[in-house]
């Protein structure tokens, strides 16, 4: 009993000491990705209302916004990263049409699974390998869209501002399935955190309402300066399967 | 170092949703197939509220209406929370089906573990 009580205060105490660490983004990099966040289908039936004809025709539409902005970030040669809630009840895989969208003839792809709502939150069991994406790749900003835009999307967006993250919000792909209707577009509706940029040294936040917009804000130096970048699970081109992609507990 | 091994195990597979807070039941309509509870958090803005839908096919359906009717009976003296993984906390009116729902009451919050 001793011994699991002693393991357990290792555990926590290793989570502590890694929450002290410093802010995971270089936000003067340049270097951006694109993250779409939570678009699994258990979300999206979660409530009960997803056979709504108005919650059909707006989960079509947010998808179709979504493969543009990943067809950009193909054109942009930036990293696309699909955030996937790994949870018992809700677990399961990214929505196909957009995996298969990223996927398709480019490699630059990676699935990271987090266990809490905010990708940041320091009790996310995997952290780490966020961490990992962004300092190996020196990623700067974030291009975020996905699902539930008042929480898994807003908390994400708070603990990338908090880790000195730009940030910039595609709108017209970001929804919240936790309502009879669901809500979308989402433009409008994050402006508060334009108020966080205060609590980083120089990030900031922006909302852009569709994919074609996000062109500008699609940087990616390492692609560039590819010279000599060999990767070391971050550079692009160098594996034709998503990354880090595990098994959901599901 | 089994047992070290084995306490990871334990932790590796549990999410950490949201907890909402010591919920008041704001009202409690009851339909055919389910019964829907309009709640609130003492954590959250004045006049916000979110519905749980206590369904008929929950397993656990029974229990949680017992701590809805609880909350009911002895107000302050009776804490609910819940666990709500992706929950939204604006704009009013969000809804789950109770089957996401974790319900925690008193019997429960003495166990909870401690990092939740």
């Amino acid at each position: 009993m001793h011994s699991l009580v002693l393991s357990f205060l290792v555990f926590l105490g290793g989570s502590l000491c890694f929450a002290a660490d410093e802010p995971m983004c270089s936000n003067t990099s340049g270097n951006s990705a694109l993250i779409v966040i939570d678009m699994q289908r258990s979300f999206v039936e979660s409530n009960g209302y997803y056979k709504r004809p108005g919650n059909i025709a707006i989960v079509e539409k947010l998808i179709t916004e979504q493969k543009k902005a990943i067809k950009e970030a193909q054109a942009a040669g930036i990293p696309i990263v699909f955030f996937e809630y790994d949870d018992v009840d809700f677990g399961g895989p990214t929505e196909p049409q957009l995996t298969t969208a990223a996927m398709k003839g480019y490699r630059d792809v990676r699935v990271l699974k987090k266990t809490t709502d905010g990708m940041f939150d320091k009790k996310n069991k995997h952290l780490k390998d966020l961490k990992d994406f962004l300092q190996r790749n020196q990623i700067g900003t974030l291009i975020i869209a996905g699902a539930n835009g008042g929480s898994c999307v807003k908390a994400s967006i708070e603990g990338a501002l908090k880790n000195n993250c730009n940030v910039v919000t595609h709108s017209a792909g970001v929804a919240d399935f936790n309502f009879r209707e669901f809500i979308y577009p989402y433009a409008g509706r994050l402006t508060e955190m334009k108020k966080l940029e205060k609590e980083c040294e120089s990030c900031t936040y922006k909302e852009v309402a569709s994919a074609e917009r996000l062109a500008d804000s699609m940087i990616n130096n390492n692609h560039r300066n590819s010279v000599g970048n060999s990767g070391g699970g971050g550079s692009p081109g160098t594996s034709s399967k998503p990354k880090n992609s595990t098994k959901t507990s599901r | 170092m089994k047992t070290i091994i084995l306490s990871l195990l334990l932790f590796a597979n549990t999410s950490l949703a949201a907890t909402v807070n010591d919920v008041r039941v704001l009202e409690v309509k009851q339909g055919p197939e389910s019964i829907e509870l309009k709640l609130q958090s003492k954590d959250s803005r004045p006049g916000s509220y979110f519905f749980v839908n206590v369904l008929k096919t929950d397993a656990e359906a029974f229990t949680k209406l017992g701590h809805a009717l609880s909350k009911m009976a002895l107000k302050n003296n009776y804490r609910l929370d819940l666990d709500i993984v992706s929950f939204s906390d604006s704009p009013n009116g969000s809804y789950y089906a109770s089957d996401r729902v974790r319900f925690i009451g008193p019997p429960e919050q003495k166990i909870k573990k401690p990092n939740n």
